[in-house]
């Protein structure tokens, strides 16, 4: 009697494919559920305070230490920034241009902050005043300019602690 | 002498009961590189805080991400607190603080301020929180007399919302 030939050669040569049709479909459902939820502009927020004389008692400086404070300041107007502390008055930092020279104002802050180091309570905060018709952009790249220092790849901190204030009519 | 037609070739153009095997290997490819990219992308905890239309928010290096809270939206034509218009942005800007503690923005954030605070009983701390989407070329002085009503009405955390171009 003779034997039945073997079904192996067959039945390996079946396997060849794999069925791709749920990975498929589970992609196609999860790619327009990601597109979706995701964020393509980035929104970020800023922290800012009003200037402590003017507050309506949320701040949280309970302590009136009698140690000296630094009372940094920027001023912007239409002629440009003035940097002023307590102690002494920086010459105007003038428009580059029709812009505001937002790169001169960080190095100057940084030099500011270089040689105070320490020395104040205050040391991480700053005021910015500005004249009633600066345009909003322009107080936030301040703020920018005043908040960090970039140094290559490192960045360092420098005011970040911002207050508005009215200050200029 | 002519040959025989092929009788492969006719078989496979009868088509008969094969069917075609469509090669998706390329496109499988292309999904997973897109898959990839958008779970890299991808933040778990969504959008918290939509901006509005009609709005061009500042760009800032800043990084920290947009909570929920009260929303102040100071547009080039008018200054909308959570939805409703309050106020006209230009004459907002020229008004005196004075006449500011009788417009009908202060009349309504005093309201959802003392909203919130009777909330607290059940629960929900009041934290002050107030997050002002402004328009880029709005003026200093709009900004800062927002600022002012919000802060005479107890919403003292205000947060600037910009677009962040920081990196990470």
């Amino acid at each position: 009697m003779a034997f039945k030939p073997s079904q192996r050669r067959k039945a390996q040569e079946e396997m060849g494919e794999l069925d791709l049709t749920p990975y498929m479909n589970f992609v196609m459902i999860l790619i327009p559920v990601i597109m979706q939820a995701s964020e393509y502009i980035k929104l970020a927020m800023l922290k800012i305070d009003l200037p402590p004389a003017a507050g309506s008692g949320a701040g949280g400086a309970a302590e009136e230490a009698p140690q000296e404070t630094l009372d940094l300041s920027v001023s912007i107007t239409s002629g440009g920034f003035t940097i002023a502390s307590a102690k002494a008055r920086l010459p105007i930092i003038p428009l580059k241009g029709t812009d505001y020279d937002y790169d001169e104002l960080n190095k100057k802050l940084w030099e500011v902050k270089q040689q105070i180091q320490g020395q104040y309570p205050d040391d991480l905060k700053i005021v910015i005043a500005a004249s009633q018709d600066i345009r909003y952009e322009v107080i936030v790249k301040t703020m920018d300019a005043s908040r960090t220092r970039q140094e290559g790849v490192r960045s360092y901190i420098m005011f970040p602690e911002v207050a508005l204030s009215p200050g200029i009519t | 002498m002519a040959f025989a037609p092929s009788k492969g070739k006719k078989h496979k153009a009868e088509g008969g009961g094969g069917h075609m095997e469509l090669n998706m290997t390329s496109l499988i490819d292309m999904f997973t590189c897109l898959l990839a990219f958008l779970l890299k992308s991808f933040s778990a905890e969504g959008a918290l805080v939509t901006p509005s239309e009609g709005l061009e928010l500042p760009k800032s290096i800043a990084s920290e991400r947009a909570k929920p809270g009260l929303t102040v939206e100071i547009g080039k034509n008018e200054i909308v607190v959570e939805g409703n218009k309050m106020a006209n942005t230009d004459e907002f800007a020229k008004t005196d603080y004075q006449q500011l503690l009788k417009s009908p923005m202060h009349a309504d954030l005093d309201q959802r301020h003392k909203a919130a605070v009777a909330m607290e009983q059940y629960g929900t701390k009041f934290e002050g929180e107030v997050i002002i989407q402004g328009d880029k070329d709005i003026p200093f002085s709009a900004l800062y007399k927002v600022m002012f009503l919000c802060a005479r009405n107890d919403y003292g955390k205000m947060r600037l919302i910009v677009i962040s171009t920081a990196s990470s």
